[in-house]
């Protein structure tokens, strides 16, 4: 773990667009302020902070121009963390990954002064952590991460009763394996949040090695299928576990989502360096 | 039917194996997913494919052939024709290229392999002859029991002789009606052979001669083989002189490789340098010097033949008056006859045969020769009588002054040309044909009988199959041995096996 930080050290969240609400922190928002950050000359008003007249123009012009400088808000930083037994699948463990992911993006923002909060989505959404946001939060953030464990479905639509999502950046951790997907992207989407889906699939899942007469039990629901691997069920598999990568991406790019495919194999590192690394 | 290598039959068991893992392979496997409507998609569209379970069993029925054909490949059966017999008749080859190695062991150690294992095979009442064949057949065992026959396998040693099938003649054809024969020779014209071994990879000397007046080696090199091989031949003499030379041999071919020599040995070793098969006929030592040279005994005074004696370089000879024993050749210029048991010539044939004087000179001719250039005439030559067995080698006006033929055992020629009344002592021919007289006389070697050295024979197979003729054509012993095709027909069970499975499983 310390090593994936190690690497992760230099990245930065930073947002795609400027920041509507929050209190003051480290990232540009859409208000002007107090920061060090110049931004304007406007001509003096009465009742404006003297303190802000720029005496050196007045010199040069004589009028009275006062300075301006850009506001620096915080960012709310939510991570949705699909906890379905889904997730619990793969020789390399897809819920380890999106642990991995989302302690990495934790640090991150707690390092960035921003704000962080995680959402468990399973049969109903819980919220684990609420608004940290100091750097020595960070540990106790890790011991409950690693704490969390998969159970039950994926309900995506459990997440539009959380009140959390408003103008900030969300990471999205799921396979996508269950129904009503659309619904929380759109939900999200409307909530001026701007989202980053990884989409999180194990080896064994996108290219299967199966030999053998099969009884397939879903890790979610139980349902049993028996089945005759043969050369051509293998080929149309292949076929549908593609379009559905693809359809996914579709339905994401649509919304204005960052898709990022996060096959179990991947370095969490190279994952995190494709989500933020080009923001 | 019954199997030379009965214990492969075990291997049947593997029937019980492959049903074993067609059966495993039915078994379901839990496998937990994470999405089963994906498969189940999956299923829904793969159900216009559907695999016809027919595959399934195509499949289990072309392993089970496989494995069934291997077990026969590997059990090495025999199919015969007919009723079984109660006699049996087994001929081992024996020669001298049954020494050959393939495997790690003799052919002859594999043939007896063979005739063990054919000998357990046959019932118990049946009574086994076993005839060992080289040069000679030899009857080691007449109608014995199968116990007998095995002990009697064991004990045959290898030979230094070729194989001789003019031999089988020799048999009783009652022994030859039901018979088997092992060899590794490809012997194609007779029935109920065996073969074993491998096909021979071996270069061998067949032989070696010494040409006393080029002081040349003449080497005979034979390829056993279908394949070109180099031949590094190394010949030494007594004092440790080395003599190589090299020489590529065609497949199947033999060739003659000439060493020349400084000067006359005693005697040289021509060894082949090569890792074959055969070792045995690598090596040839021939006696050269004067004591392998056969002796010659001169009994009488002729000049002539004397003189004509003195340069031929391949003898030793002497001069005496009267008979002494230990010769090889005996030269009698004198109107007696001896009692002698080795090739003779009689220079004085007038006095012991009938013959009559024809007067003047008349015309010679030697057999052979006659395209010579100096005209060869005899004044007052005695032409003599015809006799049974033997012919003419020198005649005049159609009538023989010489002949030559066997009587008893021993290989005799009667002259009656007086040397001292002919021209043809004064020419070239004269040695010549003392030369080739002697040479024929000796059984055409002027060195003696090297047998004790073991030199290789000059051939491995000698004669033609006797075509026997078995008195119940209703039964031979051995029709075929199919392991090559049970072998080929499981190699092509295994592509087709293959293909199956490729075409019907991931």
């Amino acid at each position: 773990m310390e090593e994936f930080l190690r690497e992760i050290e230099g990245l930065k969240i930073t947002p795609k667009r400027k920041i509507l609400q929050g209190t003051k922190g480290n990232t540009a928002s859409f208000g002007l302020g107090s920061s060090t950050d110049f931004f304007e000359h406007r001509p003096y008003a009465p009742q404006d902070d003297l303190r802000k007249l720029d005496w050196k123009l007045y010199c040069r012009t004589k009028e009275l121009y006062v300075r301006q400088f850009t506001e620096e808000s915080q960012i709310h930083i939510k991570i949705i963390l699909d906890a379905s037994l889904s997730m619990d699948y793969g020789e390399h463990n897809k819920f380890q990954l999106a642990k991995q992911l989302s302690m990495g993006l934790g640090y991150l923002t707690l390092k960035g002064l921003n704000l962080l909060t995680v959402v468990k989505l399973n049969d109903q959404s819980e919220i684990v952590e609420y608004k940290l946001n100091n750097i020595d939060q960070f540990y106790d953030f890790k011991v409950k991460m690693e704490r969390l464990h998969c159970e039950g479905k994926t309900n995506y639509e459990g997440l539009i009763q959380q009140e959390v999502f408003y103008s900030g950046i969300t990471f999205l951790f799921t396979d996508f394996l269950s129904q009503g997907y659309e619904k929380m992207l759109d939900f999200l989407a409307s909530r001026n949040e701007e989202i980053i889906a990884f989409h999180i699939l194990s080896e064994e899942e996108r290219s299967p090695k199966l030999k053998e007469n099969l009884k397939l039990i879903d890790t979610e629901t139980g349902e049993e299928q028996r089945i005759a691997v043969t050369k051509d069920i293998h080929s149309i598999y292949k076929e549908k576990i593609s379009a559905f990568l693809d359809e996914t991406k579709e339905k994401c790019n649509r919304r204005g989502i960052k898709y990022i495919f996060s096959e179990t194999t991947r370095s969490p590192a190279e994952i995190l360096f494709e989500a933020i690394g080009g923001i | 039917m019954s199997f030379l290598n009965p214990l492969g039959l075990w291997m049947l068991l593997g029937i019980i194996m492959v049903i074993i893992i067609y059966l495993k392979k039915q078994q379901e496997i839990e496998l937990k997913v994470t999405s089963i409507k994906l498969w189940q998609e999956v299923l829904a569209d793969a159900e216009k494919i559907k695999i016809s379970k027919v595959e399934e069993y195509l499949l289990l029925l072309l392993q089970i052939a496989i494995v069934i054909f291997m077990v026969m490949a590997l059990a090495k059966p025999m199919i015969y024709g007919g009723a079984p017999r109660e006699n049996v008749t087994i001929i081992l080859d024996n020669s001298f290229s049954m020494q050959a190695v393939s495997s790690g062991k003799s052919h002859l150690e594999l043939a007896k392999d063979k005739g063990r294992s054919y000998i357990s095979g046959l019932g118990e009442k049946v009574v086994v002859t076993l005839i060992t064949a080289n040069d000679e057949m030899n009857l080691l065992l007449e109608g014995g029991s199968k116990r007998e026959a095995i002990q009697s396998l064991e004990a045959v040693k290898p030979s230094n002789k070729p194989l001789n099938l003019k031999a089988m003649e020799g048999i009783n054809p009652e022994f030859l009606s039901c018979k088997i024969f092992i060899t590794n020779k490809k012997i194609t014209d007779m029935e109920g052979i065996i073969t074993v071994g491998e096909d021979l990879y071996n270069l061998g000397i067949t032989d070696v001669k010494y040409d006393y007046y080029e002081h040349v080696v003449i080497c005979s090199i034979r390829n056993y083989s279908t394949t070109s091989i180099e031949a590094k031949v190394s010949l030494r003499d007594e004092s440790g002189r080395e003599y190589l030379q090299r020489k590529i041999i065609k497949g199947n071919q033999e060739e003659d490789l000439l060493i020349a020599l400084e000067a006359e040995p005693e005697v040289i070793k021509v060894s082949l340098d090569i890792e074959d098969m055969l070792q045995q006929d690598n090596q040839y030592v021939l006696g050269i010097g004067k004591d392998y040279k056969k002796e010659v005994l001169l009994i009488g005074d002729n000049y002539y033949m004397e003189k004509a004696l003195e340069s031929i370089r391949g003898i030793n000879w002497k001069k005496s008056e009267e008979i002494e024993a230990g010769y090889d050749l005996y030269i009698i210029d004198k109107k007696h006859v001896y009692e002698i048991e080795k090739p003779t010539w009689y220079l004085k044939g007038e006095e012991i045969l009938e013959a009559e004087e024809r007067e003047g000179t008349k015309e010679l001719r030697i057999r052979g020769y006659e395209s010579a250039e100096e005209t060869l005439y005899i004044e007052n030559p005695f032409v003599l009588e015809e006799k049974k067995g033997f012919h003419p080698v020198i005649e005049s006006e159609g009538k023989a002054l010489a002949i030559i033929g066997v009587e008893g055992n021993r290989r005799i020629v009667y002259s009656s040309i007086d040397l001292s009344k002919t021209n043809l002592t004064m020419t070239p021919l004269f040695p010549i044909y003392v030369e080739e007289m002697l040479y024929h006389l000796l059984d055409e070697s002027f060195l003696k009988n090297m047998e004790p050295i073991n030199n290789p024979p000059k051939k491995f197979i000698v004669g033609e199959a006797v075509s026997i003729v078995s008195t119940e054509k209703s039964w031979i012993p051995v029709v075929i041995q199919p392991e090559n095709i049970f072998i080929y027909l499981a190699m092509l069970l295994l592509f087709i096996e293959w293909k199956v499975y490729k075409n019907a499983r991931y």
